[in-house]
């Protein structure tokens, strides 16, 4: 199967506002989550779609709190590549199964494993970057 | 049990060589679909979303209001329902289908143009 590189290629853009933004995140979900069978074929992964869609889903929720407008074009040029990347059969099995699929959140610990660490209490998440929009909740 | 086979040869009826009238309406292998077809299964493609796995579905319920799913959500109920019936919804209209009943609608003016 040859590929053509340009087909999923979209060049860096700056969106005008939230709502522009907003709507180019959702396209992307939506190719991401639409390409998730063809992930498993293509890799001959062994995983289900609803697997890879799972994972998917926790790379966009990690992002949720992003405000910013340029951050958020910032991970969408980022996630765009890595479609392209895996679309593309540019990677290489491990690249899927260990970089873009794997769970990335801090694993359960111990009360003891926590207090060796010199932490009780895990890590909260930032609650917003920059400027937080009035007209997007 | 030679005579028993015997007399049921015998006794079978003669096969029938009726020749059969040609039939001059045309007959189609699948009957168009229609609105209540894509509805339930629309219902039926939508229960295998996580989010709305519990959830009342109605015709008139709206995806974020009633429903109460976010954004990817809203993405994952419209891309099911697109694998349920083997079409692909442009995102300009997907932006806009906000309730159950608009996707249907849209789906079945779709199946129709096939």
């Amino acid at each position: 199967m040859s590929t053509i590189p340009a087909r999923l290629a979209r060049t860096a853009t700056m969106s005008s506002g939230p709502a522009e933004a907003r709507t180019k995140v959702l396209k992307l979900y939506r190719d991401w989550y639409r390409g998730a069978p063809e992930i498993c074929t293509l890799y001959s992964l062994g995983l289900t779609p609803g697997y890879i869609r799972h994972a998917i889903r926790q790379r966009f929720e990690e992002n949720r709190h992003v405000t910013d407008v340029r951050v958020i074009d910032h991970l969408l040029l980022k996630g765009r590549q890595d479609y392209q990347e895996t679309m593309n059969s540019w990677k290489q099995n491990d690249h899927v199964v260990g970089i873009l699929l794997a769970p990335r959140g801090r694993p359960q610990q111990t009360f003891m494993q926590k207090f060796l660490e010199g932490r009780d209490e895990d890590q909260v998440l930032p609650a917003a970057t920059g400027i937080v929009h009035p007209n997007i909740p | 049990m030679f005579r028993l086979a015997l007399r049921q040869a015998r006794f079978a009826p003669a096969p029938i060589r009726a020749i059969k009238p040609f039939n001059a309406i045309r007959t189609y292998a699948v009957a168009p679909i229609t609105k209540e077809e894509v509805t339930n299964r629309a219902f039926e493609a939508l229960k295998t979303v996580a989010a709305l796995q519990e959830s009342n579905l109605s015709v008139e319920s709206s995806f974020t209001k009633d429903l109460g799913l976010d954004s990817l959500d809203t993405v994952e109920a419209l891309v099911a329902l697109e694998e349920e019936f083997d079409l692909e919804i442009p995102d300009k209209i997907s932006d806009e289908i906000k309730t159950v009943g608009e996707a249907i609608n849209y789906i079945f003016e779709e199946e129709q143009k096939l």
